[in-house]
């Protein structure tokens, strides 16, 4: 789930691949900005066929984070 | 007030270090605080305050070519984006059926999604309560002027775009309408 994750990021931002981990913040470490990350869950809701209610966003601020709570959605 | 300053800065890097020294500039000649002496703290969603001045607010946002910083006796939220493709995913995400049909009736989609994203942004970021808040209930009507009506209570909307394809939006929480007006900067006389 992680590199799936990763592969999804690097559509938005312009960093090495290597410097993705899952202690990396979407925000302030990639800069990445709300419509950005926005898309970004678009686009994981789409290709995972899950959805992630308003709510949730909040808690995620990591990859790894995001790896997370995606795997506790889809029982992994 | 809203600075906002055009320039060449397309580096994500660069337009944070400029909108940095932008708010240092705006705070220093709204209110005479010496920016980088203060102690920032964040609320409960992360949005930074100078603790010893809990009665200025200020809100920051930059994009490809501008950055700008609103300052004010009020919660500000402001928020800039170039308009180029929009995602259809997130359109549905974020807008009601009358925003969407807005969109949809547009002569120019790109700039009629981004003109109803800036708002909705600037207001969330206004709130201060991040991705958390549902943006689909924030609902807006722009006219060809760029008048903005809402059915949001307590705040005013101001709407910019400039021929370069850049739109910055500004939500006010205050019903002073001399709060919240705009000011187009350039470096050679803000001294930033």
């Amino acid at each position: 789930m992680f590199n799936v994750i990763r592969k999804a990021l690097l559509e938005y931002v312009d960093v090495p691949e290597s410097e993705i981990t899952p202690e990396t913040n979407v925000i302030s470490d990639l800069n990445m900005n709300s419509y950005d990350f926005i898309s970004l869950i678009g686009k994981l809701e789409s290709e995972l066929g899950i959805e992630i209610p308003e709510r949730d966003l909040r808690q995620l601020d990591t990859v790894g984070s995001i790896d997370e709570y995606i795997r506790g959605k889809m029982k992994l | 007030m809203i600075f906002t300053l055009c320039g060449s800065f397309n580096d994500k890097k660069e337009q944070h270090e400029t909108a940095k020294r932008l708010l240092s500039y705006a705070l220093y000649r709204e209110t005479g605080m010496v920016y980088e002496q203060q102690k920032i703290k964040k609320n409960d969603w992360g949005k930074p305050y100078v603790s010893a001045f809990p009665q200025v607010f200020y809100s920051v946002t930059h994009c490809s070519g501008a950055v700008a910083v609103g300052i004010a006796p009020c919660r500000i939220g402001v928020d800039a984006e170039n308009i180029r493709g929009f995602s259809e995913a997130v359109a549905k995400r974020v807008c009601s059926d009358k925003e969407f049909r807005y969109i949809a009736n547009s002569t120019d989609r790109n700039r009629a999604f981004f003109r109803l994203w800036t708002l909705k942004e600037s207001y969330i970021k206004a709130l201060g309560v991040g991705f958390s808040f549902p943006m689909r209930e924030a609902n807006f009507e722009i006219d060809e002027k760029l008048n903005v009506k809402t059915s949001l209570c307590g705040c005013r909307f101001r709407l910019i775009e400039n021929k370069h394809g850049l739109i910055i939006a500004a939500c006010i929480m205050s019903d002073d309408d001399s709060v919240g007006s705009f000011m187009l900067c350039d470096t050679a006389h803000t001294e930033i």
